[in-house]
């Protein structure tokens, strides 16, 4: 089967997937007791009539069906809808998911390259010097930085660099987050840098464990090989055995790490846009949750299912690139 | 193999004395020279003897309740008493009540005993959790990988579909109408409100446990399956059934008990991460219901409480906790694995 094929069926097969996920939170938050405008008045019980008001306007007032419907047709012309909640009440949802959703790419991009970066290394380290001391170290590295929750490392790492050393600064006074959408090079200044490096750090440092345990079983597995034994054989520097012939074939299964890695992103960001103050897409879902913004919630639980389900393709694609031997089926 | 190690030379005319070792045999002996596992196991055993016995030391005035009995002030630092003056005012100061080894919370709960009450609830979760993802995975997984044919087909067409359904989104989602049906549960039926009053006796784990459930078991179906699949056509199971074994006794006896290894490995290895999740959805407001103490609580309160500058032990003690948990659970995990899996040793 051809490559294109392969992505046609494949996206056709996940579209009822879509469809359900999108039906499931749009049921489930308007059987929610507690619906968008009941706090509008300042925590005041606000009156009935005014309720009723608002629910008519935003059609909350139809079926179930009714309004599921319009949603669909809204969505087919990439209309999230207008946002419901105190603050925002009104505003195109795809406008606050265009806004957020740059500045929570840039934090999950950055933490992956980090992870990649130095768990690699770390993998291959560990798996060259097997059974020695460099080896415990590296896994014993791997180890503690899966069992360190962001929840915790995150805090911590504020406590240490920002407050007690007063080496970065605690909060974003200045918009930098936001300014990187209109001006990407902002990115290469310092003020960006100092920003984004705890948080990256902190989300980078648990992928990077994941990536370092994966690295560090390929490989030694593809070092048992015939084929590495008959590179040794015919004299081939172990230089260009490890990172020739046995490190390319290692590196195969540690793509299929995208996808939970994908799923690490999406998670770290609901945490670390909270304790860092980042105006990234998760805090909008946290925030929507609460305030019963049944638009944006729909709306950003649809951007976050359309990420994951593009990068369970994408692994299934890349393993195909990546190793021949696996067709597409 | 050990035992092969052990055969000497037949000598004959002598009565040989073998002790033969079961397959279960075989991988604890494996299991208990893996020296990370034995501590691990160690540090798991301690952790669960605190958390069934955290009443009996609250008895024994140990420990106070983790919704405070004895009132210490707001924030007090590790190893401060609570005295509480001249109560019945015979001049006499009173003596004191309780040690608060380390400190307390804002609303002047003994943070040792929270994190002790944490560790019952949070262990709770992660074995509650993974169970039943273990159970349901199993059956669903062996009844389609045994029956196979059309059965199969349809019951794994079903998995890849749930399989493309983000867990977190939908975790969250199910939390927060459970949140908000407990809030109005006066509006709801007879069943409704069982459930909700089943879910406050357990301080909101109930719900927890069917959000975290929902969705869990995939992953373990799909392994069971896979793994009934490779057995299935063993000859030993072919014997069996050659001898007239009904299917029940095929599964039960034949399959689980070589199937079962992995799929317990995997569950181990899971434990932490259903531990992480209710931190993460405690950090959200979506964990369990105050003042029900978890670890995933503690850390949300000392994050939140603005305190941590200068009580960081509010956030380490339970971090500490959670983070010695998850890496027991971890090398137990790997010990289990190449203990009950001798193919696999060394390729961690």
């Amino acid at each position: 089967m051809s490559m294109g094929k392969f992505l046609i069926r494949r996206i056709i097969m996940a579209l009822p997937v879509l469809l359900l996920i999108i039906f499931v939170s749009f049921a489930v938050i308007r059987a929610t007791p507690g619906g968008p405008f009941d706090m509008v008045g300042e925590g005041r019980r606000v009156p009935q009539a005014v309720i009723d008001g608002l629910n008519r306007q935003y059609g909350l007032d139809q079926p179930l069906m009714t309004q599921f419907i319009r949603y669909l047709a809204s969505l087919a012309r990439l209309d999230f809808g207008p946002s419901l909640g105190r603050s925002s009440l009104g505003e195109p949802v795809s406008e606050i998911i265009g806004r957020g959703l740059p500045v929570s790419m840039q934090v999950g991009v950055f933490s992956v390259i980090l992870g990649f970066a130095l768990g690699i290394p770390l993998g291959v380290l560990a798996a060259l010097y097997h059974n020695t001391i460099v080896d415990y170290g590296a896994t014993f590295l791997a180890v503690l930085g899966t069992s360190i929750p962001n929840l915790v490392l995150g805090p911590l790492l504020i406590i240490i660099f920002a407050v007690s050393l007063n080496w970065l600064p605690v909060a974003d006074v200045n918009g930098i987050w936001r300014s990187t959408i209109h001006n990407p090079a902002v990115i290469f200044s310092w003020d960006y840098v100092s920003l984004a490096i705890l948080p990256v750090f902190t989300l980078g440092t648990g992928m990077m464990a994941g990536i370092a345990r994966l690295t560090r079983a390929s490989l030694l597995q593809v070092l048992r090989e015939d084929y590495i034994r008959t590179a040794r054989a015919k004299g081939l520097k172990e230089r260009t055995v490890i990172y020739g012939h046995a490190l390319k074939n290692a590196l195969i299964p540690v793509a299929t790490i995208l996808g939970p890695l994908l799923a690490a992103v999406l998670t770290g960001s609901f945490i670390i846009e909270r304790i860092f103050n980042i105006p990234g897409i998760g805090g909008e879902f946290v925030s929507s949750v609460a305030s019963r913004d049944y638009n944006l919630l729909v709306g950003v639980t649809i951007v976050y299912s359309v990420f994951l389900v593009a990068g369970n393709i994408l692994v299934d694609v890349m393993y195909t690139w990546l190793d021949p031997r696996i067709r597409f089926d | 193999m050990a035992v092969a190690e052990r055969a000497k030379p037949v000598q004959l005319g002598e009565e040989l004395h073998y002790k033969s070792r079961s397959l279960f045999q075989d991988s604890m002996y494996r299991l208990f020279r893996n020296r990370a596992a034995i501590v691990a196991m160690m540090i798991i055993g301690v952790l669960v003897i605190i958390a069934l016995t955290a009443d009996l030391m609250v008895q024994w005035g140990w420990l106070d309740h983790y919704a405070h009995q004895h009132r210490g002030s707001s924030l007090v630092a590790p190893l401060s008493c609570a005295v509480d003056g001249d109560k019945d005012g015979d001049g006499v100061p009173d003596p004191v009540q309780f040690c608060f080894l380390f400190g307390t919370d804002r609303l002047g709960r003994d943070l040792l005993s929270r994190t002790v009450y944490g560790t019952r609830i949070s262990l709770l979760v992660g074995v509650v959790g993974s169970s039943v993802s273990l159970l349901i995975g199993i059956v669903y997984g062996v009844i389609s990988g045994y029956y196979g044919g059309r059965i199969d087909n349809l019951m794994m067409r079903f998995v890849d579909f749930l399989y493309g359904i983000p867990t977190l989104p939908l975790i969250i989602i199910m939390q927060v109408y459970f949140r908000g049906v407990r809030e109005r549960a006066g509006e709801i039926g007879g069943l409704g409100q069982t459930m909700v009053q089943i879910d406050q006796a357990m301080g909101g784990l109930f719900f927890l446990f069917i959000a975290l459930g929902i969705l869990s078991w995939i992953g373990m179906a799909r392994l069971a399956r896979g793994q009934v699949l490779a057995y299935k056509q063993k000859e030993f199971v072919e014997a069996a059934r050659s001898i007239g074994a009904r299917d029940g006794r095929i599964i039960f006896t034949h399959l689980l008990p070589n199937i079962i290894g992995p799929l317990i490995v995997s569950e181990a290895m899971a434990i932490p991460g259903y531990i992480f999740t209710e931190s993460f959805l405690s950090f959200l407001g979506l964990g369990v219901n105050p003042p029900t103490p978890s670890w995933g609580a503690l850390i949300t309160d000392a994050i939140n409480e603005g305190a941590i500058r200068f009580r960081t032990h509010l956030l380490l003690v339970p971090a500490f906790a959670l983070s010695l948990t998850t890496l027991a659970f971890n090398f137990l995990g790997d010990g289990l694995r190449d203990a009950l899996d001798p193919r696999l040793a060394g390729e961690k």
